[in-house]
């Protein structure tokens, strides 16, 4: 092995001076000042990654789905409503003047704001979705907004003698009101609420079979109620702004509830041409009544004062027929009906029109589609479409942008970015240990 | 002293015997050259703090980087057809010297050789310029010379028939 040591030698000896670069030193200090700002950007690189991300997680979900920033002044109708599958049910009632609501598929109630289109399920209290609970047999089927797009009316938890209650939240300021309209009898389940076209009065039917209760409730600091026993098959009922019942039978025919708890006959089944239908939404004036029709070529109305039925035939090249629940008036003259036609069962079409045909009569549809889940327990905010006058720019519906996905591609960015740095600091740190 | 000229004066000194054993490391001029420079802009970037002590930090940059994966991609290899197979001692005109012989070795094979035999380091000093264990010196060491023997028979006197 000695000759190989010194062989090595021999050979090592034997070697020329190699030549040496002059700027070696610039070399080693630039690339000194190169690790410094390397080290510098992946701090930089780490710290913006965490603060993002704290960000992200910690920022209100509800900003993120209006990025887009679209949003209409006053508000409007969606052109398009559709189930907004599972969301968060949020505890902040406080959402804003809603455009529609409706109890979604999950059996949750849910209102879209009107200047942003944006869905929100609300955190109702006493609002119950699951029949299934042996303590609870009530599944809430009643909600109802006011045309306004203020309020919101449910029926909340049973007070502690068992006593049904009405919730009324107001949109804008999350205030909630608890109500007591209802008979004391333990264990009646609103079936349908609908409010006044002023946004004043609420009317409200309950099952208590083999009775029905009807009744009405001005929520507000001075409350007002009224609840009348009803015997038969009763179908719907409204209320007007002077805070009149009017209920529909199945068996035909309209009767009218005054304050004073009297009941008359408004309208027999002959009179409406031995066709049944039910009570929808009273004009502004009182003076008539979309009513709901089952499959039939035209939509109805009921004019009190005349005592007549108008009808308005579905124009030709439309609707061969459909399913009429109206959702309220736009002014005495126009209605804004939820039609379905029996061809397109998925999906029911908003229209707006007159209750009969005259030189002065509109008919259009495809105001807005709406999908036939919601539409089942819709409600809208009338008030919130334009009139036809001419005065307003807006469209009837407002087309909303769909809430935009979550862009997390600069995100998955930044953390590479970020692991990359790490990796090149760990990196640094273990050869400045080391020496190498 | 500033750190320059400090810098400047350890490359007179010692550039000399850096260049011999990264010649030995390499088996190629250029390489070795290649080596050391890229070492002693190591030893500038960090001279800061190795300046009591640079040649010690140089010799090991060098000693890595010979082994370390990107900077063997950078070399020029030797044809590996022939590797493994020894030269007929009979053909004068290929007769292999010691340097070819190393050469023909793996970059840690040589390394440690070079360390062991040229530097007259331990095998435990050599295990920790390497950061490997001192069986893996052993074996590596004991893997060269075999292959020293096999690629030059002649070279059995220097390398010693029994390692």
């Amino acid at each position: 092995m000695n000759d190989l040591r010194s062989q090595m030698h021999r050979v090592g000896d034997a070697v020329d001076p190699l030549p040496v670069d002059d700027d070696l030193w610039q070399r080693g200090v630039a690339a000194r000042r190169r690790g410094q700002v390397l080290v510098v950007a992946a701090v930089l690189a780490i710290v913006v990654s965490v603060a993002g991300t704290a960000t992200l997680v910690g920022g209100d979900d509800r900003e993120a789905r209006t990025a887009s920033g679209e949003v209409v002044e006053g508000g409007a109708i969606p052109r398009s409503i559709v189930d907004p599958g599972d969301l968060d049910p949020e505890g902040d009632l406080a959402v804003g003047r809603a455009s529609a609501a409706f109890i979604s598929q999950s059996s949750e109630p849910v209102v879209i704001t009107a200047v942003d289109g944006v869905p929100h399920e609300l955190d109702l209290a006493g609002w119950v979705t699951n029949s299934q609970d042996p303590d609870e047999v009530r599944v809430n089927q009643s909600l109802a907004l006011s045309p306004d797009g203020a309020r919101l009316a449910w029926q909340g938890a049973d007070d502690e003698d068992g006593r049904a209650t009405v919730g009324v939240l107001d949109l804008v300021t999350g205030d909630t009101s608890t109500y007591r309209p209802l008979p004391p009898i333990a264990g009646l389940r609103l079936r349908e609420m609908s409010w006044s076209s002023d946004s004043s009065w609420l009317a409200w039917i309950c099952d208590d079979s083999p009775e029905v209760w009807v009744g009405r409730l001005r929520p507000g600091p001075e409350p007002d109620s009224q609840a009348q026993q009803l015997f038969g098959n009763i179908q719907d009922v409204a209320v007007d702004a002077n805070g009149t019942l009017v209920f529909s039978r199945a068996s035909g025919g309209f009767e009218r509830i005054y304050g004073t708890g009297d009941v008359v006959p408004l309208a027999s089944k002959r009179e409406l041409g031995g066709v049944g239908f039910g009570i929808g939404r009273f004009s502004p004036d009182g003076r008539q009544i979309a009513l709901r029709s089952s499959l039939s070529p035209a939509s109805y109305t009921y004019d009190i004062d005349a005592e007549e039925l108008l009808e308005h035939p579905f124009p030709a090249g439309t609707f061969e027929d459909g399913f009429v629940v109206p959702q309220g008036w736009l002014d005495d003259r126009l209605q804004l009906l939820l039609v379905q036609e029996s061809s397109n069962p998925d999906v029911a079409e908003l229209v707006v029109t007159t209750p009969a045909v005259d030189a002065t009569s509109t008919w259009r549809r495809s105001v807005g589609v709406v999908e036939v889940g919601p539409a089942a327990t819709l409600s809208l905010a009338v008030d919130l479409v334009p009139d036809l006058d001419g005065t307003s720019s807006q469209e009837l519906t407002y087309d909303f942008p769909p809430p935009p996905e979550r862009d997390i591609s600069w995100i998955i960015g930044l953390g590479v970015a970020a692991a990359i740095a790490v990796l090149l600091a760990l990196r640094w740190l273990w050869r400045r240990l080391t020496g190498m | 002293m500033t750190d320059r000229s400090g810098f400047d004066a350890f490359v007179r000194a010692r550039g000399p015997a850096l260049a011999r054993t990264a010649y030995l490391l390499t088996g190629d001029h250029h390489l070795a050259e290649d080596l050391v420079q890229a070492a002693l802009v190591q030893a500038a970037k960090h001279w800061e703090r190795i300046e009591t002590s640079p040649e010690a930090y140089v010799r090991r940059t060098m000693y890595h980087q010979n082994i370390s994966w990107w900077r063997r991609r950078k070399l020029s290899e030797t044809p590996l057809e022939s590797y493994d197979a020894p030269v007929p001692a009979a053909d004068p005109t290929v007769r292999l010297t010691l340097e070819q012989a190393l050469r023909r070795l793996t970059p840690r094979q040589r390394t440690v050789l070079v360390l062991r035999y040229f530097e007259d380091l331990t095998e435990v000093q050599t295990a920790a310029e390497l950061g490997i264990s001192s069986g893996a010196v052993k074996s590596m060491s004991r893997d060269a010379l075999r292959r020293l023997r096999a690629l030059a028979p002649e070279l059995a006197d220097l390398v010693g028939a029994d390692a």
